[in-house]
């Protein structure tokens, strides 16, 4: 026979891991994008000690056609006459 | 006298170019604007320019502070600048306009840069006149990144 505030406490519980699983998941920020060494701010020391787990990362970058060079993902040039 | 100058450079929402924004989320769209002052003589000739943006970590501190970073090939190497360039263009717009480059988030502009995440940065930027000694550059805007 259960305690019956034991399922109250083992609810808070689950709770809890699901908020702490967020909070590793990406700060809140983005629950679709989990948070790497890359994302936090390192003294060159802290990246030196980390570098074998922080993967080689590429910029991003490619060009596209016309005179429009495209760099970085979904970034885009543009311009117009200045509105006063 | 033929000239170019860069009369403002900022940061801001690529849903009003026209209007500066200093402060955003990781996620926020954001964009870089340059407004441009050219002679019509510059426009006259058909001239290109090439532009340069710049996103800039100014923490130079090595022991201290957080300098931007990339990692290739397993190396670490310092990086102050996220650099886009823009070349031949030509001088459609008249003699007072506005390019800007803009990023559905700031984090796809700098997603391979260590420390660039969140702190306090700046903007800046280059015009170069091709086949010409004419050139601008801006002054520095500052702007601030949360996560």
């Amino acid at each position: 026979m259960p305690h019956p505030r034991s399922g109250r406490v083992r609810t808070h519980a689950v709770e809890l891991w699901r908020i702490l699983a967020l909070i590793q998941e990406g700060d809140g920020m983005s629950q679709t994008r989990k948070r790497s060494p890359i994302d936090e701010k390192l003294t060159l020391r802290q990246v030196r000690a980390r570098v074998g787990e922080i993967k080689s990362v590429k910029p991003i970058e490619g060009k596209g056609s016309g005179s429009a060079v495209r760099s970085g993902k979904d970034s885009k040039p543009g311009a117009g006459k200045v509105q006063r | 006298m033929a000239f170019i100058t860069i009369s403002k450079v900022y940061t801001a929402d690529p849903a009003d170019f026209w209007t500066p924004k200093n402060a955003f989320m990781l996620t926020d769209p954001f964009a870089i604007v340059m407004n441009v002052q050219a002679d019509s003589s510059l426009v006259d000739k058909g001239l290109l320019f090439d532009a340069l943006f710049q996103i800039v970590g100014p923490e130079q501190d090595t022991a201290n502070g957080f300098p931007w970073w990339v990692i290739v090939n397993g190396d670490i190497f310092l990086s102050p600048s996220r650099d886009v360039h823009w070349n031949g263009v030509s001088f459609q717009w008249g003699t007072d306009f506005g390019i800007w480059w803009f990023w559905n988030q700031y984090y796809d502009a700098i997603a391979h840069v260590g420390n660039a995440k969140q702190g306090i940065f700046y903007v800046q930027g280059t015009i170069s006149v091709e086949g010409s000694d004419l050139f601008a550059a801006s002054d520095r805007f500052w702007f601030k990144v949360r996560a």
